[in-house]
């Protein structure tokens, strides 16, 4: 066992006690420590079958505290310039914290925005968010959201000011840090404590996968379909491989995606591959969200494709796009249902 | 009550820990303290080169013959190396958690005290090398928050800026913004330098100045010079009616290359 991994099991007030235990034995150099077993009530686990996280948990340990405290922000609109816009507001549990009705995320005094807002699961294990790839790291997702002028429109300091004003927040962050005192630093930490507890992983196809349930004939054909198909992105676990892709949606692009980032044309009209967890709930679909329904994305794939100089180079050939026929397309779609994963968006601790 | 059993535990730990360490380490310790000082300076210039927002007195003047003057002049070092003629050797550590931070320091022109830089337990020993690094690279950024926020910050393209130079130019058209900066301002410029993916404007500078002596008694100093007018003379000059905001990675790699000679030593001291 790892010190980080250990880190995430148990709770800071028990780690200082095994740290403590650590030291007074590394005092007799002749004796091995054992490993002491101490009862996990709270913290992040990996699932079995998942990658290992690239968080940064050994900067910020989880812990039950600075959850709750990362939960109530996240339900708060204090975020917002004009307290009407939470990170709720365009991130909801029923849909895997996607956007449940709007095509494009709204923002404060309805400011319409140019993307589709995407699910927040297994958020622990993404090396980059959002569809441009332009945040690299858990703890900076909310900043991005508060500053955008077309979502919070608020600086981060003032953000900071409000909480350190209101009877509620400093208690809360005294038990989850230690001291009461706001800062930005600590109110990430705590949204990312939050947010990295938000790990999808036990669909019926997990449960598939650990040998725990058996899917129908026709999920089984879908996800071989699946598999040839449109697992050369959709990889792994996570169903996706985290890269930034041109899917042949338009020949011109409005929105340069990836290119915004990296400023360069090869990366124009790029946009970075979704996780298809829990994709049933996610619709729209896309970047700007121009397709209501997974019926409408396999279609896109098989006859919709258009070219451009990036098109992604497995859409590329004398036919563009991927050839599904209709009963392929409907196998898929049965397999994809099997990564819905009802326990997740059902369970109480994400609650408000 | 559990913050109280926290620290008491947390206490215990530092003394056991404590009592844990063999007799050598209890000797005496010879480490020793440095103090780096950063003037930021434009050409001659080498004080109060700080003007109000909106202030039409242009003291400066860039080799192409703009007149302008500056509100701002932030950055960030990180990585610093200190290094002596016998092998000494010392790297100042690198850490980023919720509350504690080192390695990483602003310096803001407007704000005295930031431009000094203390390091502490440094090996005793004769030195006569630093190397450091303007900005944050991949190693700070993927540590997440904790870093300051200072404004020195993309969030959009999350990393941190290296170097902020805000001022005015009749010469400028206008239309740019920053931290002192607003885009109503007819003749405001705004230069934010930043990127360390695959544009990486962050640089690193080997200064080598006359050898010091750091031990438990001797607490010397190094003065650095830092010059504003580099940013704008160089490779590739400036020129304000052209180019008076750059906010990107790639934009600001042009101003970047100007800053190959931006740090040099003024003395060191005993």
């Amino acid at each position: 066992m790892t010190y980080s991994v250990l880190i995430m099991h148990i709770s800071s007030i028990q780690f200082i006690l095994f740290l403590g235990l650590f030291f007074l034995w590394s005092c007799n150099d002749s004796q091995e420590p054992e490993e002491v077993v101490i009862e996990n009530d709270f913290g992040f686990v990996k699932p079995e079958h998942f990658p290992e996280p690239s968080y940064t948990f050994s900067n910020n340990e989880v812990t039950k505290e600075g959850f709750n405290l990362g939960k109530a922000l996240f339900f708060d609109p204090i975020f917002s310039r004009d307290g009407t816009v939470a990170c709720s507001s365009c991130h909801d549990q029923t849909v895997a914290f996607a956007d449940p009705q709007h095509r494009l995320s709204i923002g404060i005094e309805d400011r319409v925005g140019v993307r589709n807002a995407p699910q927040m699961t297994n958020l622990a294990f993404m090396n980059n968010f959002f569809w441009d790839g332009g945040v690299i790291h858990v703890d900076f997702i909310p900043l991005n959201a508060i500053e955008n002028p077309l979502e919070m429109d608020e600086e981060t300091s003032e953000v900071v000011v409000k909480l350190r004003n209101t009877e509620t927040y400093p208690p809360m962050f005294a038990k989850a840090f230690g001291t009461d005192s706001v800062s930005t630093p600590r109110m990430l930490h705590a949204l990312s404590q939050f947010m990295v507890m938000l790990v999808s992983a036990d669909a019926p196809y997990d449960q598939y996968r650990l040998n725990k349930a058996e899917l129908t004939n026709l999920q089984l054909q879908g996800l071989d379909i699946f598999e040839e198909k449109c697992a050369s992105c959709h990889s792994g676990e996570l169903f996706t491989d985290q890269s930034f892709r041109n899917n042949g949606l338009d020949s011109e692009f409005e929105d340069l995606g990836r290119g915004v980032i990296t400023e360069d044309e090869n990366d124009f009209g790029k946009f970075r591959v979704p996780s298809l967890r829990n994709v049933m709930l996610t619709k729209p679909y896309m970047h700007d969200g121009r397709f209501s329904s997974i019926e409408e994305v396999l279609a896109h794939y098989n006859e919709g494709v258009v070219f451009s100089e990036s098109l992604d180079e497995t859409l590329k050939g004398e036919r563009l796009g991927i050839a599904l026929t209709e009963d392929e397309r409907l196998k898929i779609a049965a397999f994809l249902e099997t990564l819905t994963d009802t326990n997740f968006i059902s369970n109480p601790t994400f609650f408000k | 009550m559990f913050r109280m059993t926290k620290n008491i535990l947390l206490i215990l730990t530092i003394i056991i820990t404590g009592a844990c360490s063999s007799d050598d380490d209890l000797l005496v310790s010879t480490d020793g303290s440095i103090e780096l000082k950063f003037d930021n300076i434009v050409g001659l210039q080498t004080s109060g080169i700080i003007e109000e927002p909106l202030s039409q007195n242009y003291p400066f003047e860039t080799a192409q013959g703009q007149a302008y003057n500056l509100t701002l002049v932030k950055y960030i070092i990180s990585e610093m190396i200190l290094e002596g003629p016998n092998g000494e050797y010392y790297a100042d550590s690198l850490n980023v958690s919720t509350d504690f931070l080192s390695g990483y320091y602003l310096i803001n022109e407007s704000e005295p005290t930031s431009r000094n830089i203390i390091l502490e337990n440094i090996p005793a020993g004769t030195y006569n090398k630093v190397t450091f690094t303007i900005g944050v690279n991949e190693e700070g950024v993927s540590q997440g928050t904790g870093i300051f926020l200072d404004g020195m910050f993309w969030t959009w393209n999350s990393g941190y800026i290296a170097l902020k130079v805000e001022g005015q130019s009749p010469e400028s058209n206008g239309d740019s913004f920053g931290d002192t900066i607003e885009e109503s301002n007819p003749f405001g410029f705004g230069y934010h330098i930043g990127g360390w993916g695959s544009i990486n404007n962050n640089q690193e500078y080997t200064l080598e100045f006359d050898a010091v002596e750091i031990n438990q008694t001797q607490y010397p100093g190094v003065h650095i010079l830092m010059d504003v007018a580099n940013v704008f003379n160089g490779q590739n000059p400036v020129d304000f009616s052209i180019t008076n905001s750059v906010h990107s990675p790639r934009t600001g790699n042009l101003v970047a290359k100007n800053l190959n000679d931006l740090f040099s030593i003024d003395h060191a001291h005993q």
